[in-house]
């Protein structure tokens, strides 16, 4: 899972901390140049552990990573010291829930959402506060690794006078080339004028380099194949389906390279054996019906095998999952993946949209006490909206005492936001977000008195940041997004699916291979198979992948025992990892409203 | 202009060059404007591909373009990356491929090709330029707005781009956007109605449509096309405005937006707009490509000094294509969810529609065989666009191939796949006209020798840029990705993309020789003859300088087809449209400078702008 600390109770957290202050001594006693974190007080005010950053780096690629990074800015700012420029306490809460930082008028939050065109970051609720704090230590000291290779060969430094200057060399090597260039050519046709015949009979030159142009990249495109050709995914698909697709794509190959071949060399050789020469006269040719009709009917042939080919593999891929395929929920956001297991019933439960809360329930998912939390979430939502609105007139007079003071960005994000109050947006938005509330609100409230989607399966499901399946197992992978169209792409298994709002999508495919057979394999052991976002769904859309494990039944029921449902917490809790929890929901009477959050 | 003078009507610079209704200076608005937005969005792409292969670089260039809010540290911002790939997408297909090629060679080619005075109306062809004129500035406006350009891909898809909370570039660019398309689509409509007009009412005498050049059957099926598909697309833009500026719900359906929460809209379905889309979407592709087609046809016949081979067998394989590609839009989206069933059949008419186009390009090589050919500019673009067309059509079979589709969408095979067969291909066809009637339009030759510079340097490019892409998308590397750090499987492919770019600099490169040749040519390019290459058609027959009306005396007649070349009855070989069966070949020459004024009734008679707008809503002139 992400990270070790987070399933302990607080005081073995504690006990982990201390040995690593003992670990650290050492380390600073004996091995000054190893693993040392380049500060030594961290503005958090705990104690700086290696493994504290280390947590806090696992934190931050889980988390953070697909829209910050260290050093620059990505969708997010960069976040290398950033506890230097705002207090660890601001950014617990921002971190926390920026949106409710935000709406209580805090200038620091509004100026951010402004100066990122109002689009805001995602809520972590669920990071504690020392989580947090590692992810900050984290930012403080960098990755470790980087430390440890201090003393060996460091990346040379880009010395950006020098890139400026040779950008500018460039430019005007480029600039002369091509003066000199349209010198010569207007040289030849002043020779060519004045002597009364072309100096470079040009058009057997075309010709010619028409006929290089096809040997030299005939030869590029086949030395290529010879370099690139092992990173296609042509054969040894990691899904059962995948073997038919790769068939299908070799068939294809095949036929569309013959033709390839052939119309290129006829294309350019004619170009070259035809090139006009004196005294010859072209032939009168217009048509010849046998000749087309032999090359409408063979490609249809072609076309007609392909196709038959292609809807085979294509009927095989779609055909109905057999009853009792296994289910997971895919869930899609901007910008991460999450997996729902449906738990020891074998049955996913109901989710809608309404019941998300990104506090409390990131998926939606229908569980009634879960849904009266949400109720009470929104009406404190809408009096807190209400505030904000009254507060409208308090704040642009605050706004407007503090401006004067101001500079540069600072004072351009209050002058930004003095006009949005003023202009009465401020409050339309507000109002609109009431309704919206409303509107959330009476649908809960319809729902939950029909009940029919507040069912017991869902008690028992298990959320996820990793997916995990069984080889040799079909498997149905059912999408459901949050916000925009997300797409499935499983290169591995060749499995591609939308992540559509509104719209259940789903693919069932068989897992053939393990992580871990795939990685022998490859001869990688870092191989993972993962799922990445490929249908563009915002700023961060690059940064958007899952990681999927394949295992045999055996690691599987291993890994499955040390999950707990979700949104239940049994009276033995905080378990120890050890302690079975299968997690039946029928077994499981008392419920208390009470919820773990992981 | 007015008839009372007898003579050469002086007029004012405002309507001979700006509010023209002349289609040849109209065909030259078009192509310049057209030029111009090619000149941003090449150049687009080469910024943005310098992030793709030097990704943690930072180019000054970029910061002194953009600013610190879009290229911090000279770094591009990973939304505004998206937003220029955007722009260029949006560039490229409407701004340069529909517009600049469409609009340039129909308008220039069209009345002189069918023997007609000017088009059927040529105010609404004005305002057809001048819609796109429009739509072009709201286009480029957006890229200066707060939140950045429009940022969803060129198809932008909702909800993405219907929440304007969704990306920064889905705010104000995105309205932008919509905008411009609005415009734009008015534009093609006004445009294509005139063009469909023209070919069926104002054809000369003798000009049956069995007699009308390869061109002219392009022409005026893509303006079928365009007109039965745009206004899908309009449907679609509207709706797509409605769910972003009042509320209702089209394509938005169970959304919890971060920071803002659970949406009131529902029952929306975002597959209805991919639908709309790529309605219009995929005749677009033919829309852009069947143009060039026709000017390759031309081209390759006059320069092979051959008829072209199967003249029925192309018009059939045109008119194949037309009915078909509006039957296959669902290709596009075999893995939104839709239904297997129907995926089925959009698989199977997407491979249908590979047969015509096997026809077309079997038809250019025969022609090309047992030919003379002459290596004129314009001669080696339209072979370039063969080779490209072939690449970039075999790659389509794989992705009309749903099961392979799985594999391949929004991977870089799809990116080479359509830049090959509708990028490149078009923009050859484009330049393969520009150069061959280059002499038509401006009465001046471009310089043959930079030409050639010109198209080698650019038909390297092309195959060193979208060549190894296939590689890239065979291996599943996803398009429009900021960088490529995701996995590690990705790592081998940051030396190719530094190779793509270093190639799309140097194509880049190429059109600087071209823009210095086709703007000093205007001035300074060498008089022309007034048929240059030898060509049957008769916009040969027309007098070097441009007068309204087209040609001085009556329109000729036409006698035969437009490819009687190297007939065996024959000592020249050529015999243009007009020359009587049994008549000799004999060329006729209008003397450059000799003013002439048209005696005929087409040409309105008032082309002052003003003074129309006046009449229209009731003023009388003074």
């Amino acid at each position: 899972m992400v990270n070790s600390i987070t399933f302990l109770p607080k005081r073995m957290q504690i006990r982990f901390v201390k040995p690593s202050i003992i670990t650290l001594l050492f380390a600073c006693l004996f091995t000054v140049s190893f693993a040392e974190p380049s500060i030594k007080t961290s503005a958090t005010g705990m104690p700086v552990s290696e493994e504290t950053i280390k947590a806090g780096e696992t934190l931050f690629k889980a988390k953070c990573s697909a829209c910050h990074a260290l050093d620059r800015r990505v969708t997010g700012p960069a976040l290398k010291g950033v506890t230097e420029r705002r207090e660890v306490d601001w950014l617990i809460k921002w971190i926390n829930n920026n949106a409710d930082l935000r709406q209580s008028g805090d200038a620091d939050a509004v100026a951010i959402f402004n100066e990122y065109n109002g689009v805001s970051m995602n809520l972590f609720p669920d990071l504690t506060e020392e989580q947090i704090k590692s992810i900050l230590m984290y930012t403080e000291n960098g990755p470790l690794g980087e430390v440890k290779t201090e003393g060996g060969p460091a990346p040379a430094p880009v010395d950006e006078g020098l890139l400026n200057k040779t950008n500018w060399l460039l430019l005007l090597l480029s600039l002369i080339v091509f003066i000199v260039v349209v010198i010569i050519v207007k040289t030849l046709d002043l020779v060519g004028k004045l002597t009364g015949r072309e100096v470079i009979p040009w058009n057997n030159v075309n010709a010619t380099l028409m006929l290089f142009f096809l040997i030299i990249g005939m030869s590029a495109g086949l030395y290529e194949l010879s370099i690139h050709g092992k990173y296609t995914l042509l054969s040894n698909a990691s899904s059962e389906h995948g073997a038919s697709i790769d068939r299908m794509m070799k068939i294809t190959f095949i036929f569309t390279g013959i033709v390839f071949f052939v119309t290129q060399i006829a294309l350019f050789y004619f170009a070259f054996r035809y090139r006009q020469k004196k005294g010859v006269k072209a032939l009168y040719y217009p048509e010849n019906d046998k000749l087309e009709l032999l090359w409408t009917i063979i490609p249809a042939i072609v076309l007609t095998v392909l196709v038959l080919g292609g809807l085979n593999a294509w009927r095989g891929i779609n055909k109905a999952p057999e009853a009792g395929t296994a289910q997971i929920e895919v869930f899609a956001h901007q910008f991460a993946w999450k997996v729902r297991y449906p738990g020891a019933d074998g049955k996913l439960g109901n989710a809608n949209y309404n019941l998300i809360s990104e506090t409390s329930n990131p998926l939606g998912v229908a569980i009634d006490f879960k849904a009266e939390e949400i109720l009470k979430e929104l009406e404190t939502d809408l009096v807190k909206f209400q505030q904000a609105i009254d507060n409208l007139p308090r704040d642009l007079g605050r706004l407007k005492g503090t401006l004067g003071g101001l500079v540069g960005k600072e004072k351009a994000a209050h002058i930004k936001q003095i006009a949005f109050i003023e202009s009465g947006d401020a409050e339309a938005e507000l109002r609109l977000q009431i309704r919206r509330r409303h509107t959330q609100i009476k649908r809960i409230k319809t729902a939950l008195e029909a009940k029919a989607i507040f069912t017991k399966d869902a008690l028992d499901d298990i959320v996820g940041e990793e997916i995990h399946i069984v080889v040799n197992k079909p498997i149905t992978f059912k999408f459901r997004s949050r916000d925009v169209i997300h797409s499935a792409l499983m290169k591995e298994f060749r499995a591609q699916m939308n992540v559509v709002p509104g719209i259940p999508t789903q693919f069932t495919f068989k897992p053939i291979k393990t992580t871990a057979q795939r990685r022998a394999e490859l001869n990688d052991p870092n191989f993972d198979y993962h799922i990445i976002c490929n249908k563009i769904c915002g700023a961060s859309h690059f940064n958007m992948k899952i990681k999927i494990v394949v295992e045999d039944q055996d690691s599987y029921d291993k890994w499955m025992r040390d999950q707990k449902p979700t949104f239940l917490v049994q009276e033995e809790a905080p378990a120890p990892a050890e302690t079975e929890s299968t997690g039946g929901s029928d077994e499981i009477t008392e419920i208390t409203p009470t919820i773990v959050t992981k | 202009m007015s008839n009372d003078h007898g003579h050469h009507h002086k007029q004012s610079f405002i309507s001979k060059y700006v509010f023209s209704m002349d289609h040849k200076m109209i065909s030259k608005q078009f192509l310049i404007t057209g030029i111009v937005m090619g000149v941003i969005g090449v150049a687009m792409s080469i910024l943005f591909r310098l992030q793709l292969a030097w990704p943690d670089t930072s180019f000054p260039i970029l910061n002194w373009l953009f600013g610190d809010k879009w290229a911090p540290d000279g770094r591009l911002d990973s939304g505004f990356y998206m937003g220029l790939v955007t722009i260029h997408g949006t560039i490229m297909v409407f701004y340069v491929l529909t517009a600049g090629l469409s609009g340039t060679f129909s308008n220039l080619l069209i009345p002189l090709q069918v023997g007609a005075r000017d088009m059927a109306s040529p105010f609404m062809n004005m305002l057809s330029y001048w819609f796109f004129f429009l739509s072009s500035v709201v286009l480029m406006s957006s890229m200066f707005v707060e939140t950045g350009p429009a940022s969803g891909g060129w198809t932008v898809y909702p909800p993405l781009s219907a929440l304007a909370k969704a990306m920064p570039g889905s705010g104000t660019g995105m309205t932008l956007w919509l905008i411009a398309i609005i415009l734009f689509i008015v534009s093609a409509l006004l445009g294509g109605i005139n063009y469909i007009a023209t070919v069926l009412n104002m054809r000369t005498k003798g000009m049956s449509m069995n007699r009308l050049p390869l061109t002219i059957w392009a022409f005026l099926l893509t303006a079928i096309l365009g007109l039965l598909s745009f206004p899908v697309l309009l449907g679609g833009g509207l709706l797509l405005m409605f769910d972003r500026l009042a509320g209702t719900s089209f394509y938005l359906s169970d959304i919890y937006l971060s920071g803002i929460g659970a949406l009131e809209q529902s029952g929306g379905s975002p597959i209805l707009y991919q639908h709309l889309f790529w309605f219009l979407g995929h005749p677009e592709v033919y829309i852009i490509i069947m143009p060039a087609l026709g000017i390759t046809s031309e081209v390759i016949a006059v320069n092979s000094r051959k008829p072209i081979f199967g003249y029925t067998a192309m018009i059939i394989s045109l008119i194949g294509i037309s009915v078909l590609s509006f039957l296959v839009w669902g290709h596009h989206m075999f893995i939104t969810g839709m239904s297997p069933l129907l995926g089925t059949l959009f698989l199977i008419m997407t491979l249908i529609i590979a047969v015509p186009s096997a026809v077309k390009t079997f038809n250019y090589l025969a022609t090309l065989w047992r030919g003379s050919i002459r290596f004129t500019n314009g001669m080696m673009f339209a072979i370039g666009l063969v080779s490209l067309f072939i690449t970039g059509g075999l790659t389509g079979i794989f992705l009309g191939n749903a099961a392979l589709d799985i594999s391949l969408h929004d991977t870089y095979f799809v990116v080479a796949h359509f830049h090959l067969v509708m990028g490149s291909s078009a923009i050859f066809g484009m330049m393969a006209g520009i150069y061959h009637w280059y002499p038509r339009m401006f009465g001046r030759m471009m310089n043959k020798t930079l030409g050639y510079v010109h198209f080698w340097l650019t038909f390297l490019a092309a195959y060193m840029v979208f060549f190894p892409m296939h590689f890239q998308g065979l291996a599943g590397v996803p398009r429009r990705y900021y960088t490529f750090d995701i996995l590690p499987e990705f790592a081998p492919w940051l030396d190719v993309n530094v190779f793509i770019t270093l190639a799309a600099i140097l194509g880049g490169i190429a059109q600087l020789v071209f823009l210095y040749n086709f703007f000093s040519s205007i001035f300074f390019g060498e008089k022309s003859v007034q048929n240059p290459w030898g060509a049957n058609t008769l916009e040969w027959t027309a007098p070097v300088e441009h007068i309204h009306g087209n040609w001085p005396g009556e329109i000729p007649t036409v006698y035969r087809w437009p490819y009687d070349y190297s007939r065996p009855d024959s000592d020249s070989d050529f015999i243009p449209q007009n020359v009587p069966d049994e008549g000799a070949v004999e060329e006729v020459h209008y003397a450059p400078q000799t003013p002439s004024a048209p005696e005929h009734e087409d040409v309105p008679e008032r082309v002052m702008f003003l003074g129309l707008l006046k009449n229209w809503f009731g003023f009388k002139n003074a």
